[in-house]
């Protein structure tokens, strides 16, 4: 057999194999409704899980994109929707929106997970009772995240932006009168 | 099933799936780049057994974000924690699949391996009358420890009715012959014998199987370690039989003794349940000697290739890159 043949093989017999990992990883992704999953549109998240409401905030800086750059969402065994969207200058990931089950003991986590707490403090967004964490996201870049629950999700708003708009963002979510916090 | 969420079940997951992935390669690599070479082969192999053991600890160490969500999401080509989470009508099957797999070959290697270590250990230790063996045999040993370059060890006969010869001793060698196989083995064979013993000796097989064996010990539950392993015992095997032949370029001499080795098995119609382990046993070693006398008589020992390091080197690549997309 000549080099070139065994060469062209050896490439063909990794070629197969990254195909069939590939398949192999979409089988249980495909059938498990269990996964947490990428998603294109919020209208996808919608039809496709027929999950009851996906809170959306009515104000938006405008130096982020819309729609979301990412969508991950779940609807078994509790509902999560987690949307990430991009700075339109700097190209990175700004702000990231989790709407998750009160019941979801360990949400999957955003891209820009606070990873040091300098402080907390309660505040009322809407007299509605919230956690205010001022913070350092990955990379070091200083960040702000909110907290509270809402017809029996927990919200979670990051962002790499001022106390003000972080608040002002987590108040558009919400209408003028608390709804009650059951599932 | 939290514990696949553990570094222990994680590595004990992604090992066994980096061996078998492993195995895969390294196979189909020596069918594409037709390695005939024993050494070769055998380093090859020592590959699915090294790496898996050492890959995930230093995969982590190198990015502990691996195993997380955005890891899987982004970059892996396979998660392994996707199949074992898979749930059907309220149980697992695949994370139950598995550890019936690991618990069996884990039973197998502690029934095959550990327990026989430790009653060896716990029993009276066995004294045996060791005396030297004539000087013909002497001067043979001598002869052929200064052909292959070691120095000459300690020649031990002792009584015992089943014929068989060893090498024991790390450091310092003994070769154990028991006293049939002086009767057996006319000086042809028995020179052939010998060569194949100090062949073990260059070769260091006592040491180079010791790590090895350490290393299926510690991955008692991997499947594949435990096939690679009887693979690379072969491979040491047919590694000692061409340099037997290179030197005594005697290939049948060697064929010959080797064929003395062969084990009975229970000549009855139906055989009871206790005798099915030994009758594996002998089936399993009267294959390998088998394989052994054929490639002797074949002419297939004794083939001096070059060396492919390039291929090789490609082949370690694969398995390790395709691997850190394994989780």
């Amino acid at each position: 057999m000549s080099r070139l043949r065994m060469i062209l093989l050896f490439a063909a017999m990794v070629v197969s194999l990254v195909l069939l990992l590939r398949f192999l990883n979409w089988i249980p992704a495909a059938f498990q409704k269990t996964e947490v999953r990428r998603y294109r549109s919020i209208e996808d998240v919608r039809s496709g899980l027929k999950i009851r409401k996906v809170f959306l905030p009515s104000y938006f800086p405008q130096y982020l994109t819309w729609p979301p750059d990412e969508i991950f969402a779940r609807k078994r065994p509790y509902p999560l929707v987690l949307m990430h969207f991009t700075n339109q200058q700097r190209g990175e990931i700004a702000m990231s929106i989790r709407q998750a089950d009160v019941r979801d003991a360990s949400p999957v986590v955003s891209r820009i997970e606070p990873v040091i707490i300098h402080s907390e403090e309660n505040i009322l967004i809407k007299d509605r009772p919230a956690r205010l964490f001022i913070a350092t996201c990955p990379a070091k870049r200083a960040c702000i995240s909110v907290m509270w629950q809402e017809e029996g999700y927990v919200f979670t708003i990051t962002a790499k932006d001022s106390v003000r708009e972080v608040t002002k963002i987590a108040e558009s979510m919400l209408s003028e009168e608390p709804q009650p916090n059951g599932p | 099933m939290r514990f696949f969420e553990s570094y222990a079940g994680m590595y004990m997951l992604q090992s066994v799936v980096h061996s078998l992935v492993a195995l895969f390669i390294v196979e189909m690599s020596l069918r594409i780049w037709s390695v005939e070479d024993s050494h070769e082969r055998f380093r090859y192999r020592l590959l699915v057994m090294v790496l898996p053991f050492i890959m995930f600890p230093a995969f982590q160490f190198i990015n502990p974000e691996r195993g997380s969500f955005y890891f899987i999401q982004d970059s892996a080509l396979f998660s392994s924690l996707r199949w074992v989470r898979i749930e059907m009508f309220g149980k697992m099957p695949f994370a139950y699949a598995f550890l019936c797999v690991v618990s069996a070959v884990a039973v197998i290697v502690i029934l095959q391996e550990i327990l026989p270590i430790v009653r060896d250990r716990i029993a009276e230790p066995r004294g045996f009358d060791c005396r030297h063996p004539d000087p013909a045999v002497e001067a043979m040993v001598t002869e052929l420890s200064v052909r292959m370059g070691v120095s000459k060890p300690s020649v031990c006969v002792i009584d015992d009715e089943r014929p068989f010869i060893f090498t024991s001793g790390t450091k310092a060698h003994t070769i154990v012959i028991s006293e049939p196989l002086f009767r057996l083995l006319d000086m042809r064979q028995l020179r052939s014998a010998l060569a194949h013993e100090l062949a073990h000796i260059v070769r260091r097989s006592n040491v180079t199987t010791l790590l090895v064996f350490f290393i299926r010990i510690f991955m008692f539950y991997n499947p594949v370690s435990l096939l690679e392993f009887r693979m690379l015992v072969q491979d040491d095997e047919h590694i000692c039989d061409d340099i037997t032949v290179s030197i005594t370029r005697d290939p049948e001499g060697l064929a010959s003794a080797l064929r003395l080795f062969w084990l009975d098995m229970p000549q009855r119609e139906k055989i009871r349940l206790a005798e099915v382990k030994q009758v594996i046993e002998t089936s399993s070693h009267n294959l390998q000697l088998h394989e052994r006398i054929v490639r002797l008589e074949e002419g297939r020992a004794f083939t001096d290739a070059s060396y492919g390091w390039g291929r090789f080197g490609a082949t370690l690549a694969t398995i390790v890159v395709m691997n850190y997309f394994i989780v």
